[in-house]
């Protein structure tokens, strides 16, 4: 389609009339400021092409010019595939539409008439698509236009493809696809329709088997029923048989009756015999019981009298015999005898304590005698080993002192050589040599001679003070203890020594005397003895006294037991005859008993005698025992003879033959019951007409089943068709990439340069572009390569399509991205493509500058 | 004296082989064709009518079968002796014990319950062989004759049912059609009906199966009669003479299509069936067709199956293939993509989705408005 002209009027902020006049091939640049109505170039087409001229619709209405109250009209003038045509609308309530249509041939149309014959003629002649992805709108999100789905594009690449008469088949393709999504859903499900045909179906096919077996249920109840039918016929014969079975046994037992009769009454008889039998046994067990206890009662009353003569005897014999004294005069003279002895014993024991206890008191008194004086001794002596030792040790230090007071003392010796005696410390000299130690300035004179002064250094006068020191402290002890020296001393220790040994030795004397005792409980026992041993007027020796208490003792005991013994005896003698006593008692009273239970059994005797004599009762019980024998043969005989009949062989089966039988009338009965409930069963199940519902339900599943063939045969060939279309169509598509590719490259590589190139997806869409080496993905270019890479898709699709197919290129506003550079390569490419003549661009913009190097082929200038 | 002999009446059989419309009529026309026996029996002044058993399809029928049936039997002017065969025995479910049957049942409607001679008319016995049981382990005929001596002052007729023993020795109820033909040569029956086999058959003199009144199948190769029986009270000689009632079919077309033209004969042969609404026709279908023709074709069957009572292919005797003609789908304009996709089910006409691939040819010619040409 190449838009030639269009007229304007009242068309938003055109008053018009405005006319406007396109180069038909190559570029129309159209240049005016904003609002001067160069977007409505674009919305006059798309509105004259798809509103009736009478529609409200809000596109429509806002075109209306609002400073005027006018209908916006607009007149353009195309050329589309083989059609000339001029088409005119007036938008309004009584909107006008004119068509007239120069080639092929000239038509002229009215109204609705108009507006359904030009739309035949776009349907028929322009893809609405392609119009739509060849018009860029600077501002519009910088995406591509999807180009896959574009028809003429398709037809375009796929006549490159495989040449002539090649084409695209979008209308069947959706064709396809709706009847494959009349089946299935996107994802391959069955759906709709096809979906719940299968689910009936499969309902069917469960209810007719539910049905079937419903009917087989039945059948399986009609088979049941027949073999209890066929149970009971033959039960019905086992009846027959065995009833007739029976009613022999029955007959032949009957037969056999009157024997059996004799038999029961021989039994009664014998019955009888041995009644009487035992009764005249019974008889006769009581005479002899009687006689029995006749003899026996005598017996008892002779045992008694004897046993009571026997028990009368000991008594008498018990009584006659001596009884032993009563001892306890004997007991109290031996106990006198034992106790006196006992006395003198005691006495003399404590005669000879005494004298040992005597001989110990006056030992006693000599060894506290001994003591006083030893104590007195050791009283007298007071250096005690303390002291002594004191002693020593003051001497020694006097004496250790002095040695070291001496040494390093000069020593001055002093010789009377002639008659002066020399002065020694003011102190003549005895002797004619003096040896002294010059322990303190000691002056030597020589009356009327010489005065000697030696004085020692101070150390030696300070240690010959010690010495005089220690000296005076033993001097002083010597002293205190009252001795004239060491040795007096020595001495006197030695003496309290000895005092101290008698003192121990006292003691100990008179702690073995005493032996734990004090010396006043000696004396007290002493006294208390002295009045022990006085009890008796002849103290006799104590081995004496000791041999009498044992004689008195032994005697004493001798008597206790003796009269022990005694007393037992009595004891046993008088229990003795208190048994006899009652023995005695008893047997008098057993006599009375016996001699009354003998009268007793003699008048039961007597009385039994006076029925029947002995005799008699022995006669009877014979001849009753023999009557008994004889009625037992006979019922042997009978019985004998039933044997012999099998009687009791024919009894046993004829009770079995009955039980049988009732058994398998028992039988018969369950049988027949059974029967009824089963056919009761069966009426009822009958009347459902099961086999009609099978029927019905086998019929649904063969209606269901013949849909399904139908449907399933329709819905695998749609899938098959869809897969294998689409798997062409996609195969197709693939091989497209490569034209569209170089068709952009070419016009590309004007604009980018040499080192351009580009990925183009199945869709037909830039995917990246590469530039000297360097791939970048198209989301990720700049705004303005992006619009760049836009334009040259839209102008590459444009040159693609044929001529007759094809649509202008409007390109809005576009390139402000641009730099001026590219804006410049970009020109040159339109540029060249215009010059090519056989694509229709359309360039509006407000900027008057930014396609001066355009030079287009048609210009127009619009004002507001 | 005359009578009529008819069997296999199969009254509430199912027919699943039918489409849901025509399966009432089927049923309606079987409970029908009893009111045109009754007339040909009043028409022929027959004595009475004998049904050689499976009057009814099974014994649990609905038991507005046995009302419909009553209603129709009602309008007789003759007795109508029923046998029970083996689809309805007189087994403990049999549909005869019902109490709707026994109850509802006209005066001039005997069941034959019992084995052995029963005497319809003056001087007339059916010797009846009913089925007790589904599965008897004797020949039920053989049984019933066995007591049966000739008797020339009496015209006797045997009702049994069942078939004959021949290939199958299995069976134990097949009845033993060489000792059935001696009693009538012996004439201790004058002429014998059977039940069972559906095409009106004359096995032996006098010996005769009916055949269903009213077709059930597509393997019948006569049904649709009733027999007019004719016996000489004198010479006992008989005279049978088939007569048609029913006005089904069930027919079995096979159809070489082999091109255009014998879609024309196929199509000329469909419109010239009569009563197309009471046959069901079977098409036995060989030959190789294009897609368009295969087109045509199942566009023909479509619309046969509005106006006959049933018209489907027979699978299993079927060999149809289907190619697509060179121009075909060259006229219709495919190329590319398209073209390649033809090109690709076309080789997928000889693997293992023949079907859906011939399938997918044809919905394809469809879509792109290939044309489904009929005779000019």
């Amino acid at each position: 389609m190449r838009v030639l002209r269009m007229v304007l009027e009242n068309f938003r902020g055109i008053d018009g009339p405005r006319e406007i006049v396109f180069a038909e091939r190559g570029v129309t640049l159209v240049e005016g400021p904003n609002e001067a109505g160069k977007s409505s170039i674009a919305e006059a087409l798309r509105l004259v092409r798809d509103f009736k001229a009478s529609s409200q619709a809000a596109d429509v209405r806002a075109v209306r010019p609002t400073h005027v109250q006018a209908d916006p009209r607009v007149e353009v003038e195309l050329r589309t595939g083989p059609y000339h045509l001029v088409y005119a609308k007036t938008f309004g309530r009584k909107g006008t539409t004119q068509l007239t249509v120069h080639t092929p041939t000239a038509e002229s149309h009215t109204g609705d008439a108009a507006h359904d014959r030009a739309s035949a003629i776009f349907a028929e002649t322009v893809d609405a698509e392609l119009w739509r992805a060849l018009h860029l709108v600077q501002g519009q999100p910088l995406d591509q236009p999807v180009l896959a789905d574009l028809e003429p594009l398709h037809l375009a690449l796929a006549e490159r493809d495989a040449g002539e008469g090649a084409e695209v088949h979008a209308d069947l393709l959706a064709r396809v696809e709706a009847e494959y999504l009349t089946y299935f859903t996107a994802t391959g499900r069955p759906t709709g329709e096809y979906a719940r045909l299968r689910e009936s179906l499969d309902t069917a096919i469960e209810q007719e088997r539910q049905a079937r077996a419903e009917v087989e249920s039945v059948m399986r109840l009609v088979e049941r029923h027949e073999r209890l039918r066929l149970r009971r016929d033959d039960l019905d014969g086992e009846l027959a048989d065995q009833r007739k079975e029976a009613q022999n046994l029955r007959d032949r037992s009957d037969a056999l009756d009157q024997l059996r009769d004799e038999c029961r009454e021989a039994r009664q008889v014998a019955h009888g015999a041995e009644q009487s039998a035992l009764a005249a046994r019974r008889a006769q067990q009581r005479r002899a019981e009687l006689l029995e206890e006749f003899a026996a009662a005598q017996e008892a009353l002779a045992l008694a009298e004897q046993t009571a003569d026997i028990a009368r005897g000991e008594l008498a014999k018990l009584e006659s015999a001596p009884m032993p004294d009563d001892p306890d005069g004997a007991i109290d003279q031996a106990r006198e005898a034992l106790d006196d002895a006992a006395a003198r014993l005691d006495a003399a024991r404590a005669e000879s304590e005494w004298r040992r206890a005597h001989e110990r008191l006056e030992r006693a008194h000599e060894a506290v005698r001994q003591l006083n004086e030893a104590s007195e001794s050791l009283a007298s002596h007071t250096v005690t080993a303390d002291v002594l030792t004191a002693l020593v040790d003051a001497h020694t230090a006097w004496r250790t002192a002095e040695a070291r007071s001496l040494t390093g003392a000069p020593q001055i010796l002093v010789e009377r050589l002639g008659e002066t005696v020399p002065v020694l410390d003011g102190v003549a000299m005895e002797g004619d040599t003096a040896q002294i130690a010059a322990l303190r300035p000691t002056v030597v004179e020589l009356p009327d001679g010489v005065r000697i002064t030696v004085s020692p250094d101070a150390q030696i006068a300070e240690r010959a003070d010690d010495a005089e020191a220690a000296q005076q402290d033993y001097r002083r002890l010597l002293a205190q203890a009252g001795v004239t020296d060491l040795d007096d001393a020595r001495e006197r220790a030695a003496r309290r020594d000895e005092a101290r040994r008698q003192v121990d030795a006292a003691a100990a004397a008179l702690r073995a005397v005493l032996d734990g005792a004090t010396e006043a409980e000696l004396a007290a026992e002493v006294a208390a003895l002295s009045q022990r041993r006085t009890q008796v007027d002849d103290v006799p020796e104590t081995a004496e006294a000791r041999a009498g208490y044992e004689v008195a003792k032994q005697r004493y005991e001798q008597v206790v037991r003796d009269s022990q013994l005694a007393r037992q005896e009595r004891a046993r003698r008088a229990a003795l005859a208190q048994a006899l006593r009652e023995r005695v008692a008893s047997a008098d009273a057993d006599v009375v008993q016996a001699r009354a239970r003998c009268e007793r059994a003699a008048l039961v005797l007597e009385a039994a005698r006076a029925e029947a004599s002995d005799e008699e009762v022995e006669a009877g019980l014979a001849r009753a025992d023999e009557a008994h024998a004889q009625a037992l043969a006979t019922v042997e005989a009978l019985d004998r003879d039933l044997r012999e009949h099998g009687a009791d062989q024919i009894a046993a089966d004829l009770a079995t033959a009955e039980e049988v039988l009732g058994s398998t009338e028992r039988r018969a009965q369950q049988l027949a019951e059974e029967l009824v409930g089963v056919d009761a069963q069966l009426e009822l199940l009958g009347r459902d007409g099961l086999q009609d519902a099978a029927n019905r339900a086998a019929e649904k599943v063969a209606d269901l089943e013949r849909r399904w063939a139908s449907l399933d045969a329709r819905a695998r060939a749609a899938r098959r068709l869809h897969q294998t279309l689409s798997d062409h169509a996609q195969k197709a598509r693939q091989r497209y990439v490569r034209p569209f590719r170089e068709a952009i490259v070419d016009l590309g590589r004007t604009v980018f340069g040499e080192g351009f190139d580009v990925e183009i997806s199945d869709e037909l869409a830039i995917v990246s572009r590469t530039l000297d080496g360097r791939t970048v993905p198209f989301g990720s270019l700049s705004g303005g390569a992006r619009e760049q890479l836009g334009v040259l898709g839209r102008i590459a699709t444009a040159r693609l399509v044929s001529e007759e197919s094809g649509a202008p290129v409007v390109l809005d506003d576009a390139l402000g991205y641009a730099d001026p550079i590219r804006r410049q390569r970009m020109m040159a490419t339109l540029h060249r493509v215009a010059r090519e003549g056989a694509t229709q661009i359309i360039v509006l913009t407000c900027e008057p500058g930014r396609f001066d190097r355009l030079a287009p082929d048609a210009y127009v200038r619009l004002e507001a | 004296m005359r009578f009529v002999a008819t069997a296999d009446w199969q009254l509430g059989m199912p027919a699943a082989f039918l489409p849901d419309e025509a399966r009432a009529r089927f049923a309606q026309d079987r409970i029908e064709v009893l009111r045109r026996i009754g007339a040909v029996a009043h028409d022929h002044d027959a004595q009475f009518v004998v049904v050689a058993g499976d009057v009814f399809d099974a014994n649990q029928l609905h038991r507005s079968v046995v009302a419909r049936t009553f209603d129709a039997l009602r309008e007789w002017s003759v007795p109508v002796y029923l046998l029970p065969g083996n689809h309805d025995p007189l087994d403990a479910a049999s549909i005869y014990r019902a109490r709707e049957f026994v109850e509802a049942r006209p005066d001039h409607v005997h069941v034959l319950d019992a084995a052995g001679v029963h005497e319809v008319a003056d001087g007339v016995d059916v010797v009846a062989a009913p089925w007790f049981t589904k599965f008897p382990l004797e020949d039920l005929v053989a049984g019933a004759l066995a007591e049966v001596r000739p008797e020339p002052a009496r015209i006797r007729v045997l009702v049994g049912h069942g078939g004959l023993l021949g290939i199958d020795r299995v069976d134990p109820a097949l009845i033993d059609r060489e000792a059935l033909v001696r009693a009538l040569e012996e004439r201790r029956v004058d002429v014998a009906i059977l039940g069972d086999r559906h095409s009106c058959t004359e096995v032996a003199p006098r010996l005769w199966y009916p055949g269903a009144p009213e077709a059930t199948r597509h393997r019948e190769t006569d049904p649709g009669h009733v027999l007019l029986v004719e016996v000489d009270d004198d010479s006992h000689e008989v005279a049978v003479t088939p007569v048609r009632v029913g006005r089904w079919s069930f027919r079995t077309l096979d159809a070489p299509v082999d091109g255009v033209d014998d879609l024309d004969l196929l199509e000329a042969e469909l419109e010239a069936i009569e009563d197309k609404h009471l046959t069901a026709v079977r098409l036995v279908l060989t030959g190789t067709l294009t897609v368009g023709e295969k087109a045509r074709l199942d566009a023909l069957l479509e619309q046969s199956a509005d106006r006959f009572a049933a018209v489907r292919v027979w699978e299993r005797h079927t060999d149809l293939a289907v190619r697509p003609d060179d121009e075909e789908f060259r006229e219709l304009g495919l190329t590319g993509f398209a073209a390649d996709a033809v090109d690709d089910l076309v080789a997928q006409l000889d693997g293992e989705h023949a079907q859906e691939s011939r399938d997918a040819l044809g919905l394809l010619y469809r879509l792109v408005g290939g044309t489904v040409r009929g005779p000019a």
